[in-house]
């Protein structure tokens, strides 16, 4: 059996959390699998999907169909653009003539901490510094994808990390991607909620396995002078198992 | 045929549906309980949704009343016609008994500014939801159940069942569906104002069920 | 409807209003707790949804044929029925009932189809005098407004602003803000209009084909009251109530209010199969059933949008919803509000007039995991979306298909197709990006205001994975 895997990186950790990406693809190196990133890749089309542009989203999904052409997984480290792939895909080209080499591709989706937990079994050994975080599980991967659970299961492997629980764990951030900028003050109350809760656990940094809401929760804690952190399971298991650096 | 009945049905049946899929409902399963279980399962919940329940021998009826109701400062009771019959030997003078033996049209005014209790019997009760079941009828008419600020129940034990579906079928109620059958569940009540539970809001404000052995 | 504001600035409204975001936030946490206490049990709810969904897809896969045993039930049990293809035609159907039976004095029990059709509104251009009597629409009717939620019509409502309305008009009345009081007030004064009216209007939570059945569900008796007392009863009902049989109640009454208010049972499940039969004492002398299409035949058309008509009401979209919580109900402007409310609107009204309601959604799909019906609220609030700046697919459908395309935002994303469509030039733009991320605004839009914007990343994750030695194909 091939340990060959393809890494879809996503278009916001290309540009914004590339270091997270590299430390997915450290890990699974780590677990013994051989990775292979794609260049030709760019996005999943998600961003023009969720503002209803389908047209123009079936132009970048089909580009993206030729990037992963062997029969491999293909682990993204996001729950909403694996969500994306594998469950608005499939509605997208219903009625498409390449509807089964779009299949090809949605059957081999693995959101990144799915696939840790789920395929590989990993074991992780903690070797950082006592710390307080809190998770924030996004809304892809609890309604979509269904995996939520995976990143608890993986911090809890890590002996030094204390997880503390915020109010209304399972409330949307307020991301929802273009919803962020077309409902700009629903969504600035709505992350303002979410890093009041936050706040009230004393939490030292949140974690989660989606860009988008990272991008908008460490952003507004920013904003607020927080000094709560935020970072991406990826690049928080890497850190903490990689020893001193 | 009018004709906005034939153009609904015209655009609905216009397009071909994926229609003859089974339905695929998973009754509820029954429990097995027993009589005794499905008293307790009963009385719990109807207690949760703040009715009375008290289980006596048919036979102390007449005596729970006479005790009861004068605690309670009620002076009249409605009944139907047949269970006045019944119970009317038994009842202490002190208290009156009323019939609902007129149209509702000659009987309002009193029904709503003096009847102050009625006691209906029931078709059964649903322990699984804690509900009582009545089928309004000639002799024991709708408002019976809603006007008169208590409502006294009469459940039978043995026509207890598990749940809802449970009951439709052994009296098979898809033949003869009465005018009005009604699950009742508790008193009247409201949280419309700030989810704030108020009871007796337009019906009863007591719901009393007696549960009846042999 | 209150559309008469934008959207824009409605929403703004709700989001400078700290005590209404308050009581929402409070309510909607209640009823969310309410609820999931109901549902412990993962196995059965799963087993619950299904068979309430199934039900549901029966009778809207089967909607013609139900609809013709239904009135051909109704009408064996004495009970006249109505088609009204538009909210027009059954505001005047309603009202030739009503004053062919010289009915001047109405009341009726909660039921969203006759907010729909704005039914108060007509009646009283017609001088006819029509009572709310669910307590929250009583409440609601009387400070003049709309319901802010379909379930719990006065949530938006402090006690404090309810017994200021409630001594205004009653000043008869001590002032209290003390829950049962008013209650118990609104009791004393709601008694005496049932007994005087000369109708009652109702809506229908489901409705039997196979017996002629009406059913209405609630808590307070109100419902009761108005099918019971006055000599007439008009019950109104979207097309879509109809269910086949009676053995489909059991589930989808379990799961309407246990979805709907956290709780095992309503006080009342009221079950209506004719008027007063001839040796009866009570119940109204005759019935008029009105089935409403007003868009539904029309949703109906389309396999996937079909699914909106599966709905049985129960609101529990609406409570999980984050944006409902932000705002509450009116801000939408819509008698519908929340997930349902953006998917049902635009597609009976028109996407000219509401397509802006489909951005009220993050696409978190919590109304998704909680609908009783499973009824896939996001797919279609996004289909809808797409209908609404794309021409192609609904176009006989919904009105205004394709209307809401903006010039700036599809070029916008014009230019992202061309890049993220082409991975060479993406490559030379995300190089571009970050060696030109000292130019990142400080400010873009909404999204500054609440945000410190991140500025790209030094190298794209592409060129560290060439660096690390990764392979690229």
């Amino acid at each position: 059996m091939s340990n060959e895997v393809y890494f879809l990186g996503t278009c916001i950790v290309d540009l914004f959390y590339p270091n997270a990406g590299l430390a997915g693809m450290q890990i699974l190196q780590r677990e013994g699998i051989e990775v292979i990133y794609p260049s030709g890749q760019t996005c999943c089309g998600q961003p023009a999907f969720n503002s209803g542009y389908r047209k123009e989203t079936l132009k970048v999904a089909r580009a993206q169909m030729k990037c992963f052409p062997k029969n491999i997984p293909i682990i993204i480290p996001s729950g909403s653009c694996a969500g994306m792939i594998k469950h608005q895909w499939p509605n997208l080209f219903k009625d498409e003539q390449d509807l089964e080499a779009a299949m090809s591709v949605v059957e081999r989706v693995y959101e990144f901490t799915e696939f840790l937990v789920d395929r590989l079994n990993v074991k992780l050994i903690d070797l950082g510094e006592p710390t307080k975080i809190a998770i924030h599980t996004s809304c892809s991967s609890r309604n979509e994808m269904k995996v939520e659970d995976r990143i608890e299961k993986l911090i809890s492997q890590l002996s030094s990390v204390e997880v503390l629980e915020q109010e209304r764990k399972s409330e949307c951030c307020g991301f929802g991607g273009t919803f962020a900028v077309k409902q700009a003050d629903i969504s600035g109350s709505m992350v303002n909620d979410k890093t009041s809760a936050l706040e009230a656990t004393n939490a030292s940094c949140v974690i989660s396995q989606e860009c988008g809401c990272l991008m908008n929760i460490g952003g507004a804690l920013q904003k607020q002078n927080s000094k709560m952190k935020s970072q991406h399971i990826a690049q928080f298991i890497w850190d903490r198992t990689n020893g001193p650096s | 045929m009018s004709k906005s009945k034939h153009i609904i049905l015209e655009k609905l049946k216009s397009k071909i549906h994926h229609s003859e899929l089974e339905k695929e409902i998973s009754l509820a399963t029954l429990n097995g309980w027993t009589k005794k279980d499905m008293t307790q399962i009963l009385s719990d919940k109807l207690k949760l949704s703040k009715a009375e329940v008290f289980v006596m021998p048919n036979k102390e009826l007449a005596s729970w009343l006479n005790e009861e109701l004068p605690k309670r400062k009620v002076k009249n009771i409605l009944s139907g016609t047949s269970l006045a019959k019944e119970i009317s030997q038994k009842l202490s003078s002190t208290i009156e008994l009323v019939e609902y033996d007129n149209s509702y049209e000659s009987f309002s005014k009193q029904l709503f500014n003096e009847i102050e209790a009625s006691i209906t019997r029931t078709v059964g009760a649903i322990a699984d939801s804690g509900s009582i079941v009545l089928k309004p009828s000639a002799d024991e008419p709708r408002l019976m159940s809603l006007v008169p600020n208590t409502h006294i129940a009469l459940v039978e034990q043995s026509s207890i069942f598990e749940n809802f579906g449970q009951i439709m079928s052994d009296q098979s109620w898809s033949l003869n569906m009465p005018s009005n059958a009604l699950l009742i569940s508790g008193p009247s009540k409201t949280a419309d104002i700030e989810q704030v539970l108020a009871y007796g809001v337009h019906g009863p404000k007591e719901l009393i069920v007696l549960i009846l052995t042999p | 409807m209150d559309q008469a504001k934008s959207l824009e600035s409605r929403v703004g409204d709700a989001l400078g209003n700290e005590q209404l975001q308050s009581n929402f936030r409070s309510a909607m946490d209640y009823l969310v707790e309410k609820r999931s206490e109901k549902f412990q049990d993962e196995d059965s709810l799963i087993s619950l949804r299904d068979s309430a969904s199934s039900i549901r897809d029966n009778s809207i896969s089967n909607l013609p044929k139900l609809l013709v045993k239904l009135e051909e039930s109704l009408i064996n049990n004495n009970i006249q029925v109505h088609w009204a293809e538009t909210d027009i035609e059954a505001n005047n159907i309603i009202y030739q009932i009503l004053d062919e039976a010289n009915a001047k004095k109405v009341v009726k029990g909660k039921s969203m189809v006759t907010e729909e059709i704005e039914l108060n509104e007509f009646l009283d251009s017609k001088n006819i005098e029509i009572l709310e009597t669910d307590l929250g629409e009583f409440l609601v009717q009387l400070a003049n407004e709309k319901p802010s939620h379909i379930v719990m019509p006065a949530i938006h409502k402090s006690r404090r602003e309810i017994s200021k309305v409630f001594s205004d008009h009653f000043p008869d009345f001590p002032y209290t803000e003390d829950v049962d009081l008013i209650t118990q007030q609104a009791r004393k004064i709601l008694r005496d209009r049932f007994r005087e009216a000369d109708a009652g209007i109702s809506g229908v939570n489901f409705a039997v084909a196979e017996t002629g059945t009406l059913c209405l569900v609630e808590n307070e008796g109100n419902g009761r009251m108005c099918t019971t007392t006055p000599p007439l009863h008009i019950a109104v009902a979207g097309i879509e109530k109809v269910v086949e049989s009676l053995s489909d109640l059991p589930p989808l009454l379990d799961i309407l209010t246990k979805s709907a208010t956290g709780q095992e049972i309503t006080t009342y499940f009221n079950m209506i199969s004719s008027p007063r039969r001839h040796d009866e004492k009570d119940g109204p002398l005759s019935m008029h059933v009105v089935l409403l299409d007003n868009g539904r035949s029309k949703i109906h058309q389309n396999t996937e949008m079909q699914e909106t008509l599966k709905c049985i009401r129960c609101g529990s979209c609406i409570n999980h919803c984050p944006v409902y919580t932000q705002l509450g109900g009116h801000a939408y402007g819509t008698v519908y509000p929340g997930p349902i409310g953006i998917t049902l609107e635009p597609q009976q009204k028109g996407i000219s007039m509401l397509g802006d309601l489909t951005s009220l959604c993050t696409m978190c799909g919590a109304c998704a995991e909680v609908c009783p019906v499973q009824i896939p609220l996001p797919k279609l609030i996004n289909r809808l979306r797409s209908e609404t700046v794309e021409g192609d697919y609904m176009k006989q459908f919904i009105e205004g298909v394709g209307s809401q395309r903006k010039p700036m935002e599809s070029f916008t994303w014009q230019i992202w197709k061309y890049i993220y469509g082409n991975s060479a030039l993406y490559s030379i733009c995300s190089a571009v990006i970050t060696k030109l991320r000292f130019l990142a605004p400080k400010r873009i839009g909404g999204w500054s205001k609440y945000r410190v914007i991140q500025k790209p990343s030094r190298s794209s994750l592409k060129q560290l994975a060439k660096q690390a030695g990764i392979k690229n194909e």
